[in-house]
């Protein structure tokens, strides 16, 4: 099971649950098959229009419903940026963005299908809860949270179709801003405070076994949120941590490194912080694995900087 | 059914007097506005307010009755004149108007402000909105309509014509998109800058229903608005209303300057004079 078919299934509970919820998809309806075969009334097509979906979901929203609109990240949020920002996040419109085929996932479609800015530009408005699961159950249990319980814009980041990685562990619930912890209870004991995202949770875990064999201390979170991040949580990070590693597949500027760094920054406490993500926002055509350890996201890379700098 | 006769010709001539009346004199203490493409749809907003929406006081906050979304957002003036008028914008914060160093009402709508049903400004966002709330309605099974008053010169931009397609292939009969053709825009003749003519053609190419009417002649125009108003077939409908930039004030009609200016002290007081007495 991938990421992308959690969202559906949990679209299919909520509707099953009588929320108002509807599909607008941008000749993007493979994300929404089950939902279309389901309730075809609940789907509505747009064609290659990614600024008119977003704005019918603005439309959806303004008279109660719950729009979820779907497609390649690069176009939601880049195309219909405008829309989203003057449509749906000024007035808090209660619209579910799922950008899909984020960070390298798209592969060999290069650069104009990597989304490795979407992420910069989404955190940078007022009012939009950004996120991304790390595996197919925690994306069931995001999607559910964030769609049928927040009220409000969401921009939750998917990979590609196929197969994708899963954590062994059960998840714990979700609270929106807080961080999944996924080893240790005190992350003050720890030596590397490691945090990651989406699919490069199983990057920071394999980080930190490489680690722990070298007698390090590692704490890790699969981080969920970008936005907004919960004051008390980032309080407790900044005082108790001696080093903390941002781990992301999207470009290091603007991602869940810098908004870190912002939030450690806006409390005046800024620990020491090494930011693992892109180097650059325009990616390259070729295999996803090749391209992360090209752009320094290897679990070798990642682990011998920390250990140069500790 | 809407009563054909429930306003007379005379009645709405006085009410879109008045609102001429309010852009003038908002425009006058703001010392600027756009005022050209505000006064070009009076007639249109006349009509729409005093019998084709089902809008009222009651169901004013309700987003349960008929929806209106001004995408032409920089012609809020108009708006704003029109619900004071009607009652449904208090007098004391429609005198904010450009007078305030912070106010709601600003150049371009925004939600919040009563009767306002979409925030608009940039161009092009108003005719994708409207499709969702139609398709809102029609899931919902309600019976209400969705009308959205764009300008000519905003169908230069390409959302539009991504949306034509869209509201015909859910025959969204409960959306009428009316187009304020005054042939002019910031800077310029449609024509000279980014020709749409023929423009009806082409929105009939789109398989749309399409209406044409002089936008100031109140019996046709409101004729015409009520046999939309009533049309429960499988097209959604456009008006375009053929209307003048700057119409009532002879020195701004058909000018590219009226799209944003002020008007001339001696010039607004004539034209109050004259409005006062029709």
């Amino acid at each position: 099971m991938n990421r992308r078919d959690a969202f559906q299934e949990a679209v299919l509970e909520l509707i099953a649950a009588e929320k108002e919820m509807v599909c607008v998809s941008v000749d993007s309806a493979s994300r929404f098959k089950e939902i279309k075969a389901c309730y075809p009334e609940r789907f509505i097509e747009c064609g290659i229009c990614e600024q008119t979906g977003m704005s019918i979901c603005a439309g959806f929203a303004l008279q109660g419903m719950i729009p979820v609109i779907s497609g390649y990240a690069t176009f939601l949020t880049m195309r219909a940026f405008e829309q989203i920002r003057t449509d749906i996040c000024k007035w808090s419109l209660n619209v579910k963005i799922c950008g899909t085929d984020t960070g390298f996932s798209p592969q060999y479609a290069g650069f104009t299908h990597q989304a490795l800015e979407d992420i910069a530009l989404l955190s940078s408005l007022d009012n939009i809860t950004v996120a991304e699961a790390c595996d197919y159950q925690d994306a069931l249990l995001m999607s559910k949270h964030l769609f049928g319980e927040v009220e409000g814009p969401v921009y939750l980041r998917f990979g590609a179709r196929g197969k994708e990685w899963v954590l062994d562990e059960r998840h714990r619930p979700v609270r929106i801003g807080y961080f999944e912890p996924l080893s240790r209870e005190n992350f003050d004991e720890a030596d590397v405070t490691i945090i990651a995202l989406g699919q490069l949770v199983r990057v920071g875990l394999e980080v930190a076994e490489v680690l722990e064999k070298e007698g390090i201390k590692t704490f890790v979170f699969n981080a969920r949120f970008v936005k907004p991040l919960a004051r008390k949580m980032i309080e407790e990070i900044a005082s108790g941590s001696k080093l903390v590693i941002s781990i992301e597949e999207h470009s290091v500027t603007g991602g869940l490194g810098d908004n870190l760094l912002r939030a450690f920054h806006e409390m005046g406490r800024v620990p020491r912080l090494l930011k693992f993500g892109v180097p650059g926002n325009f990616g390259i055509s070729g295999k996803r694995d090749y391209l992360l350890q090209k752009s320094g996201l290897s679990v070798d890379s990642i682990a011998r900087r920390i250990l140069n700098t500790i | 059914m809407v009563e054909t006769n429930l306003f007379s010709r005379q009645e709405l001539k006085h009410f879109a007097s008045r609102v001429r009346e309010r852009i003038i004199r908002a425009t006058c203490r703001a010392g600027v506005s756009h005022v050209g493409g505000s006064l070009s749809i009076v007639e249109v907003l006349t009509c729409l307010y005093n019998g084709i929406l089902d809008i009222n006081r009651e169901n004013l906050f309700s987003r349960k009755r008929d929806q209106f979304i001004l995408s032409k957002g920089h012609s809020a003036l108009a708006l704003y004149s029109t619900l004071t008028e009607k009652g449904f914008l208090e007098e004391a914060l429609f005198e904010e108007y450009g007078f305030r160093e912070e106010t709601i009402l600003g150049i371009h709508p925004e939600l919040g402000v009563p009767g306002v049903d979409a925030a608009t400004g940039s161009l092009g966002h108003g005719l994708a909105i409207a499709i969702g709330q139609a398709l809102a309605f029609k899931m919902q099974g309600l019976d209400h309509k969705v009308w959205v008053l764009t300008g000519d010169g905003e169908f230069d931009e390409g959302i539009n014509w991504e949306c034509l397609p869209v509201a015909l292939r859910y025959q969204l009969s409960n959306l009428v998109l009316i187009i304020d053709r005054n042939h002019l825009q910031l800077s310029g003749f449609t024509e000279e800058l980014h020709p749409l003519e023929p423009l009806d053609e082409k929105l009939r190419a789109f398989d749309w229903s399409v209406e044409m009417v002089d936008g100031h002649d109140f019996p046709m125009l409101w004729k015409l608005l009520v046999r939309v108003k009533e049309y429960r077939g499988c097209k959604p409908t456009v008006i375009i209303a053929k209307t003048v930039k700057g119409r009532g004030v002879s020195e701004l009609e058909n000018k590219v300057k009226s799209h944003y200016c002020n008007i001339p002290q001696e010039v607004a007081e004539r034209y109050l004079g004259v409005l006062a007495d029709e």
